[in-house]
């Protein structure tokens, strides 16, 4: 995997400092979440409509079967066989827009329901800690998309073996992460 | 020197910026504050460690590599 003299890949190692710095992200969002609920009186604060447990546990689900499916892409890589890593990248791709999907039509009923973000601590760090995870879902979406759009052309897996492993590797702690968010935010 | 920041130390009025003492309105949210205060202190320090771990199980693999090339030849 890593270059001749290279102990770790330099793209591996550089994605897993980074996904370092992702965890004190989450972690702070997590520490104002924890005080602001902590400090509040009565949490969820009354007047506020609930948050939908069941459909977005099924949608952690879907997001928990990607990180299986890109998985798969990572197996298929090493194995030279690049028909298989193409589906499976597109399996991870479509599984991670579906968790995409159903989000943004929580967040449309939930807005419909007078949930904002200026709705008080509980829209505020909602949005705030739902939202950030989103976005790196979205963010990883698109990065998958670009590797499948190069996976497609490359003539083997195994030249597409790098990114892949980079990829899964951010994939795997956005897929991490989200169980501890919905526990928190949802289940708490 | 040393007695001059002792006494510096000792005679300053306390800075109002730490929450868990001055912000913490019960006892659950002082566990609050504890709790994360912890979390942020360790988490980077954790975060620190598993790298370093792996980059020297990673050199540990190369070296036992190295070894079986340099023992075949």
């Amino acid at each position: 995997m890593a270059r001749q003299g290279e102990l770790v890949e330099s793209g591996l190692l550089a994605m897993a400092v980074f996904l370092g710095t992702e965890a004190m992200l989450f972690a702070g969002l997590v520490s104002a979440f924890l005080v602001l609920r902590a400090s509040a009186p009565v949490w969820p604060p009354p007047g506020q409509p609930r948050l939908p447990v069941g459909v977005t546990g099924m949608n952690t689900l879907v997001l928990l079967l990607s990180a299986y499916t890109m998985q798969r892409a990572s197996v298929a890589t090493r194995g030279e066989a690049r028909a298989a890593m193409v589906r499976w990248l597109a399996a991870t791709a479509a599984l991670g827009t579906a968790f995409l999907l159903v989000q943004g039509a929580e967040w449309t009923a939930l807005l419909g329901h007078g949930l904002r973000a200026s709705s008080g601590p509980y829209g505020a760090t909602f949005y705030a800690i739902v939202g950030s995870h989103g976005l790196h879902v979205a963010a990883a979406v698109v990065t998958l998309l670009v590797l499948l759009a190069r996976a497609w052309r490359a003539p083997s897996a195994g030249e597409c073996r790098r990114r892949v492993e980079v990829c899964r590797l951010y994939w795997l702690f956005v897929v991490a992460v989200w169980p501890v968010l919905y526990a928190l935010v949802y289940l708490s | 020197m040393g007695r001059c920041t002792l006494g510096a130390a000792l005679a300053a009025t306390p800075a109002h910026a730490c929450p868990a003492c001055f912000s913490a309105s019960g006892p659950a949210v002082l566990g609050t504050y504890l709790l994360t205060g912890g979390l942020m202190t360790l988490l980077p320090l954790g975060i620190v460690a598993v790298l370093a771990l792996w980059v020297h199980g990673r050199a540990r693999a190369a070296a036992r590599t190295r070894e079986a090339h340099s023992s075949q030849a």
